[in-house]
C-alpha cells in the first residue's frame, strides 16, 4: 500500500461518515479529502468496501451520471417559463406560399386520417362498474382505476394518432407519455387531453372535476379551455359552462385509486368510508359510540393490516379481518 | 422583444447552472445521501428531491453564495424526513430479525472471511463491541454512548479507532476484495 499519500487520514471522521452520522459540513470535508489525491480516495474506496461486506447490506452503487441527470430533468416541473418568438417580417409571396401548403397539408392529412378511420375496424369495448373498484389496462398500456357506478368506453385498439376514450362517473388514470399520440377523455360535454400523467376525473354530472397527481392536464369545451397543473384540480360547471382552478385539493377524495390518505381530525366513520371503496372490503362497526371518534394519520399505499393496526393503537380499539370483512370493537377511544 | 429574448436566455443558462452543481456535486451527494439511508433506491430519491428544488428556484439562485453548503444541507434534512417516517414505521412492523448473517457476498471467499473475523475478533473488547453494535446492531452512536454509558465521542474514537485498525490488518485482503468488486 502507497502510504505515503494519505498519512492525515482522519479516521473519526471516516466511521462517522460511513455509520450515517456526517454532518452536511463533514460530508463536504470528507468529500474534498477525497479529491486531494487518488491514494485517499483507494483508501476511501477499500475501508467502505470492507465497511459494507462486514454486514448484510446493500453497496452504494452510483447511478449513471447522464441517465440519471436525464431522470432528475424529466421532473423537472413543467412550468416553463413563457416562451415567445419574435415575429419577424416576412414577405407576402412566403406568406402566401406559407398558406398554400398548409391549406394542402391540412386537405392531405384530412383526407387520409378519414380514410384511415374507415378503414380500421376497432371494437368499442366498455368497461361498467357496479359496486367494485376494476383496475383496468387501456390498449396503449395506461391504466384507468374505475370508481363504482361508473364506465369507460374505448376502442381494442387507439389506431389513429389519437387515443380517445368515454368517461361516466369517476376514475383515475396513469397516462403512458406519448407526445404524438394525445390521450383524450371525453366526459359530459367537456373533453380533457393529456398527454402522459396521472389524474383523477369525477363526473357527477353537475360539475366535472380533474384532480391532477403528475404532469399537466387541459380541460376543454366547445368555445373555453383551461391549463391544470400537478397538485391543482379543474372544475367545469357543466349548466354555467364556466370552468375554475382550485390550486389545491384534497388528496383523500382520490384515495380509492392512489390508496394515498391523509386524515387530519377525520372521524373514524370517515376513514372508514374511504377505506371500503380503497380496499373493497366492508368495515363494521359494532360498537356505534366509535363513529364519532376521531385521529389523525397519513398512510402511503399501506396494507389493510397495517392501517388497522395503527387505528387500533391510536384509538384503543379492536379489530379482526374475516374475509374482506373488518369487524371493529371497542368501549370508547379515549 | 429583447425583454423576452433575454428572459429566454436567462432561464437557459440557469438550468445550466443547475446541470452543472449537478455534475459537479452528484457524486458526493449521492454517497452522503447513501450513508444516510442505506438504500440505493432511496438515496437516488433523495438526490432527485434536491435538484429538482433546486431547479424550481433557479430563478433565486445566488451563484455568489456557497451552493456546496446548501445541496448537502438539503440533502441531509430531506434524508432525516424519510427517517422519521421510516422509524414511525418500523415500530409498527416490529419484527425482531435474528441477527443477520455476516458476510453475504458472493465474492468474498473463504479465506477473506476468515482474515475479516480474524481482524474482528483481534479489536481490544470494547473497541470490538462498539463497532459491533454499530456495525450489526445498526445502532447510532448516541444509542450506543447510552447503552454502555459512555459518551457520544468515545464511541466515535472507537469506532475511528477499530476502521484504522481494521484497515491495517486487512491491506492485502482488501486489494483483493477491491479488485474482485470492481470487476
Amino acid at each position: 500500500m502507497n502510504n505515503k499519500n494519505h498519512t492525515d487520514v482522519d479516521y473519526l471522521l471516516l466511521g462517522r461518515y460511513l455509520s450515517g452520522e456526517a454532518s452536511p459540513a463533514e460530508a463536504i470535508a470528507l468529500e474534498e479529502w477525497l479529491t486531494v489525491s487518488p491514494a485517499n480516495k483507494q483508501l476511501f474506496e477499500q475501508i467502505s468496501n470492507v465497511w459494507s461486506n462486514l454486514a448484510s447490506e446493500e453497496k452504494c452503487i452510483l447511478p449513471d451520471k447522464a441517465a440519471f441527470f436525464q431522470q432528475i430533468k424529466d421532473q423537472f416541473p413543467q412550468r416553463p417559463q413563457p416562451k415567445i418568438y419574435p415575429l419577424k417580417r416576412i414577405s407576402v409571396v412566403t406568406k402566401i406560399a406559407a398558406s398554400i401548403v398548409l391549406i394542402a397539408g391540412a386537405a392531405f392529412l384530412y383526407l387520409t386520417l378519414s380514410k384511415k378511420d374507415q378503414s380500421k375496424n376497432t371494437i368499442a369495448l366498455t368497461r361498467q362498474t357496479q359496486q367494485t373498484i376494476l383496475h383496468d389496462t387501456l390498449p396503449d398500456g395506461s391504466t384507468a382505476i374505475i370508481n363504482s357506478y361508473s364506465s369507460l368506453r374505448y376502442p381494442d385498439q387507439f389506431t389513429n394518432n389519437k387515443r380517445e376514450i368515454q368517461l361516466n362517473g369517476e376514475a383515475w388514470f396513469s397516462v403512458m407519455a406519448n407526445p404524438s399520440k394525445p390521450f383524450i377523455i371525453t366526459t359530459g360535454p367537456i373533453h380533457i387531453k393529456v398527454i402522459g400523467t396521472s389524474f383523477n376525473v369525477r363526473n357527477t354530472n353537475e360539475t366535472i372535476e380533474v384532480a391532477v397527481k403528475t404532469g399537466i392536464v387541459r380541460m376543454l369545451n366547445n368555445s373555453d379551455s383551461i391549463t391544470v397543473q400537478a397538485g391543482e384540480k379543474g372544475i367545469y360547471n357543466i349548466r354555467k359552462q364556466l370552468f375554475s382552478l382550485l390550486n389545491r385539493y384534497n388528496l383523500n377524495e382520490i384515495g380509492y385509486a392512489t390508496k394515498v390518505f391523509n386524515f387530519e381530525n377525520a372521524t373514524l366513520k370517515e376513514i372508514i368510508d374511504q377505506l371500503q371503496k380503497a380496499y373493497d372490503i366492508k368495515i363494521i362497526i359494532t360498537n356505534k359510540h366509535l363513529e364519532a371518534c376521531t385521529m389523525s394519520s397519513s398512510f402511503d399505499n399501506k396494507s389493510i393490516e397495517y392501517i388497522f393496526d395503527v387505528l387500533a393503537m391510536t384509538l384503543n380499539i379492536e379489530y379482526r379481518i374475516e374475509h374482506k370483512t373488518v369487524y371493529i370493537s371497542g368501549n370508547s377511544c379515549t | 422583444m429583447d425583454l423576452h429574448d433575454g428572459i429566454i436566455n436567462n432561464d437557459n443558462r440557469l438550468t445550466a447552472v443547475v446541470e452543472r452543481y449537478f455534475q459537479s456535486c452528484f457524486e458526493g451527494l449521492y454517497r452522503y445521501a447513501f450513508t444516510l439511508l442505506k438504500n440505493n433506491d432511496d438515496a437516488k430519491d433523495a438526490v432527485q428531491a434536491v435538484f429538482v428544488k433546486l431547479w424550481e428556484k433557479r430563478a433565486s439562485i445566488d451563484e455568489q453564495q456557497s451552493m456546496q453548503s446548501y445541496l448537502y444541507t438539503s440533502v441531509f434534512h430531506y434524508c432525516l424526513n424519510v427517517k422519521r417516517h421510516e422509524k414511525v414505521r418500523t415500530a409498527y412492523i416490529q419484527n425482531h430479525q435474528s441477527i443477520p448473517h455476516v458476510f453475504n457476498d458472493a465474492l468474498t471467499s473463504r479465506e477473506n472471511v476468515a482474515l475479516i473475523t480474524e481482524a474482528l475478533e483481534s479489536l481490544p473488547p470494547q473497541c470490538k463491541l462498539i463497532f459491533l453494535k454499530s456495525r450489526f446492531e445498526k445502532k447510532k452512536y448516541a444509542e450506543i454512548a447510552e447503552e454502555l454509558n459512555l459518551s457520544v465521542k468515545t464511541v466515535e474514537a472507537q469506532i475511528g479507532k477499530a476502521l484504522k485498525i481494521l484497515r491495517e490488518k486487512l491491506s492485502e485482503v482488501l486489494i483483493l476484495l477491491v479488485l474482485l468488486l470492481t470487476q
